[in-house]
């Protein structure tokens, strides 16, 4: 995984959060990130669709147990739309 | 056999007892045999249904991970998903005599229905398993026998929860039973049985006698029988969960907790977090995450649909009649409300000291719950109007005469009595939800707690309401 793109993510997740201090790794969930909650959650893959201009489809959201998995999946869309 | 029926304990123990001392190989085989048995017990028709559903089921997930291209597998998706639903409807809804769907008639009868035990709760379970095979989050069940004993296994059987097949699957072929489980299993079964035969049954003759035999009386005594049947319902639920929950443990399977102190909940989203944790959940995944993401790009107004869509659903779940689709269209207001005044209700959180927010968010969620419970809780429609207009008439809300037109009413009776009834239901009530943390973590404790098992003996023997054998009020979904 590139060290750029779960930085990306995580500059995503601090202004959206509104929390300077969020440090993602792999095996980070929704457990560990306050106010991450089912309803927050759609609206911050609207911001990372937005920031990368591409789309997510429910069967790649459903698959996410961690951002691990969020950034495999970000990985492909991009990896898609630049060949 | 419902859970606080002699015939259950009986049964029970039997099954319990056999369990224990059988070789781990032949349990799953013995608890499907006793499920069957428990389900035929009270209606032999469910049996033959609940086969039918379990067989196509098991039959369609393996089509659609079997099939390698996207499209057939979508199609079987669809075909099993409506398969289960109308299955659901045709059992659940279908009036025989009139030859249409019910669940909007207010001219029901419950004799115009074909019977079929527990089928809203494990059509939503077998919906979560195609649902979980389609979107791979498990892999295919290859045991038909594992697959059986999921979607029949009798402690889970009537009310739930609504159980996802990889937290229950997995625990079928584990070896042994802990004898703390035994133990945590049957403190569990006594706090039950305290929650639904002293507290719940107890309260259902106050909120019977307002709710069915009487016009409503003043706005305040409408108002407390509203408040007693929210507490009514709530140990009444949560006192057969802990009966299904501690069986289940007995037995050596561990069921998802299905409710986590709702009434001390600090909003309605908070609530529904708490209440009723498996059908909330299911209805989360199934339902209101797939719309939401849909709907993504009109922000509050997408999730709005989704909510609204969400708890229509439920509302129609829950059962035959237009009071449920309007308990289910309270709910939805109150959770759009909430999703709108977010920031506002940020800032009155930020400008009241915090003690004094969390108590007044706690009392004013439990009043729009229990509001909500009139719909729930009437026969008709009329009846929830009757209420809403003598909750809200604040010319007649204070009776003019205390003792006759309050006190006497609530207690169904004006003698010492009835007040004497009344006092001890209260206290004991009062006591259960101001200590109900601390009564709950002694009991799922796994030592053996000699002075709680002595309480709620000495509870169900002095105060123990026998004399109606009370239904759980979810076993009519």
């Amino acid at each position: 995984m590139e060290e750029t793109l779960i930085v990306q993510v995580e500059n995503i997740f601090k202004v959206f959060f509104n929390d300077a201090n969020i440090v993602l790794s792999e095996s980070t969930t929704a457990d560990d990130i306050e106010n991450w909650n089912s309803l927050s959650h759609i609206n911050l893959l609207d911001k990372i669709e937005k920031h990368f201009n591409f789309t997510f489809t429910f069967i790649d959201i459903v698959a996410f147990k961690n951002v691990g998995d969020m950034l495999i999946c970000i990985n492909k869309k991009l990896q898609s739309k630049n060949n | 056999m419902a859970l606080n029926s002699l015939y259950y304990f009986i049964f029970f123990l039997v099954v319990f007892c056999i369990n224990y001392f059988l070789k781990p190989h032949f349990r799953k085989y013995f608890l499907i045999i006793s499920s069957f048995v428990f389900i035929s017990f009270n209606n032999l028709e469910s049996l033959f249904i609940l086969l039918f559903s379990i067989l196509s089921t098991f039959y369609l997930a393996k089509k659609i991970e079997n099939y390698k291209t996207q499209e057939t597998k979508k199609i079987y998706f669809r075909l099993s998903i409506f398969l289960s639903l109308s299955i659901l409807f045709l059992f659940k809804y279908f009036d025989t005599k009139s030859g249409s769907f019910s669940f909007l008639s207010a001219n029901f009868k419950a004799e115009n229905i074909i019977y079929s035990l527990g089928i809203s709760f494990y059509t939503l379970q077998n919906i979560s398993y195609l649902f979980d095979i389609y979107y791979k989050r498990i892999p295919l069940e290859k045991s038909i026998v594992n697959f059986t004993l999921f979607a029949s296994y009798f402690p889970k059987f009537l009310m739930g929860p609504i159980t996802n097949p990889s937290d229950f699957i997995p625990q079928i072929d584990k070896t042994s039973i802990q004898k703390s489980s035994v133990v945590i299993g049957a403190q569990r079964i006594l706090l039950g049985l305290v929650k639904k035969i002293v507290i719940a049954d107890r309260l259902s003759v106050y909120v019977h006698f307002n709710f069915d035999i009487n016009d409503p009386f003043t706005g305040l005594t409408s108002l407390v029988a509203v408040y007693l049947f929210t507490i009514q319902l709530y140990f009444d639920f949560t006192g057969y969960m802990d009966i299904a929950l501690g069986s289940s443990k007995m037995l050596g399977f561990d069921l998802k907790e299905n409710f986590n102190f709702p009434l001390k909940a600090i909003s309605i989203t908070d609530f529904w977090r708490k209440w009723y944790i498996s059908l909330t959940s299911w209805l989360t995944d199934r339902v209101y995450y797939p719309l939401s993401f849909k709907y993504r790009k009109h922000k509050r107004l997408g999730v709005s649909i989704a909510l609204f869509t969400t708890f229509m659903l439920s509302g129609i779940w829950h059962g035959i009649g237009v009071t449920f689709i309007l308990y289910a269209l309270c709910h939805a207001i109150y959770m759009i409300i909430e999703l709108y005044t977010l920031s506002f209700r940020e800032k009155i959180a930020k400008a009241l000291p915090v003690k004094l927010h969390h108590y007044l968010s706690v009392i004013i969620t439990f009043n729009l719950v229990s509001f909500s419970f009139i719909f729930f809780r009437s026969t008709s429609l009329e009846k929830s109007i009757q209420f809403f207009n003598s909750i809200f008439d604040l010319k007649n809300f204070l009776p003019s005469n205390w003792y006759l037109d309050f006190f006497s009413k609530i207690a169904t009776g004006g003698d010492q009595k009835h007040f004497f009834n009344l006092a001890i239901t209260l206290l004991i009530s009062s006591a259960f939800i101001l200590f109900e943390k601390t009564i709950f973590k002694k009991t799922v404790s796994e030592r053996l707690n000699s002075k709680s098992i002595i309480l709620f003996i000495l509870l169900l023997a002095l105060f123990g309401s026998y004399t109606v054998q009370e239904q759980f009020i979810y076993n009519q979904f």
